[in-house]
């Protein structure tokens, strides 16, 4: 029994998952502290398990989109390429958060990040990197899936805030 | 299409109570714990289906379908409930029985998914159903004790 296999070739596309989640932890790690770790860990959480479910749902084995490291089966690898997701995630709610975005602006950044995650995603399919491989997708049907994630990353992050606001205000009142 | 339709108002049906009952536990411990289980879940499926061929889940499209909102929502919704029962029993002797009155319940579930012709068993032992569902159990109780310390120290009491 193999639960979860390790990769056939240990080559470019386990060291870009390795390479990016030491960038991206560090990254995470310098900037300076915004939220509560609680409200951090939910973000960090929710990209992280939205890709998971997303992933599971498109690229099983009856609907099967595209392919992600090696092979079709859940690999060891594939296990840690959900670590990643969860620096981009915080880096997008930490600039809409300290910049303030609204409106026009808050359309326009959700639009950059929007088509900035399918070019990211056209670069890790390439040859070179080969994280995914598509079969019956294209990056370009990613835009509104991003469209559509990262408004409910905002939405997300705004009630977590909010409950974790009133939270601490009745065990305030509380003692 | 009536076993779809009733399955998927059952599930509605689980949702709505969930929503609309009185919490006992904070609602950023839901979701964490919700957040954590969606991931285990789904990996653990594809371990068992996808790996090691344990289960064949029906390519049946509606069979399909069924399945993965058992998987997202039906298993990761029970054991939220199980928390929230949990938090409402006083003793250990109580809270042991729930686990295991949880643990049958859960089996339970994942005994009719076959009768629905959701999927199938491949050399998958109920020894194996009864041990899964104990260690989720046993792993959601801990999500939430991890969480809740985090809460504790920013001052947020349940």
């Amino acid at each position: 029994m193999n639960f979860l296999p390790f990769p056939r070739e240990f080559d470019q596309n386990e060291w870009y998952i390795i390479i990016s989640a030491i960038i991206l932890v560090l990254l995470l790690y310098k900037l300076p502290k915004r939220f509560p770790v609680s409200v951090t860990v939910l973000l960090l959480l929710f990209t992280m398990s939205t890709a998971r479910v997303t992933d599971h749902l498109l690229a099983g084995p009856h609907k099967d989109f595209y392919d992600i490291m090696d092979t079709g089966k859940y690999e060891l690898f594939d296990l840690f390429s959900y670590i990643p997701y969860a620096p981009f995630g915080y880096l997008f709610i930490y600039l809409y958060d300290r910049f303030q975005l609204k409106g026009l602006l808050l359309v326009l950044y959700i639009i950059f990040c929007s088509i900035g995650g399918v070019l990211f995603e056209r670069m890790v399919s390439t040859s070179f990197i080969e994280f995914l491989q598509y079969k019956n997708w294209s990056p370009y049907y990613s835009l509104p899936v991003y469209l559509t994630v990262q408004p409910m990353t905002i939405l997300f992050f705004k009630l977590e805030k909010s409950i974790h606001e009133r939270s601490l205000l009745s065990s305030g009142s509380q003692h | 299409m009536i076993t779809v339709s009733l399955f998927v108002s059952m599930t509605l049906i689980l949702i709505i109570f969930f929503v609309l009952i009185n919490k006992k536990n904070n609602s950023l411990v839901l979701i964490f714990v919700f957040m954590c289980i969606e991931f285990l879940v789904t990996s653990f499926i594809s371990v068992i289906a996808d790996n090691e061929n344990l289960w064949k889940v029906s390519a049946e499209p509606w069979h399909f379908l069924m399945f993965r909102i058992s998987e997202v929502i039906i298993i990761p919704l029970m054991l939220l409930l199980y928390l929230e029962i949990e938090r409402r029993l006083t003793t250990s002797a109580k809270r042991f029985s729930l686990l295991i009155a949880a643990t049958f319940i859960l089996v339970g579930i994942e005994r009719t998914l076959p009768i629905l012709d959701l999927m199938e068993y491949v050399n998958w032992k109920l020894w194996a159903s009864f041990l899964t569902w104990v260690l989720f159990l046993f792993i959601t109780s801990m999500l939430r004790r991890m969480y809740s310390r985090i809460l504790l120290k920013e001052g947020i009491t349940q």
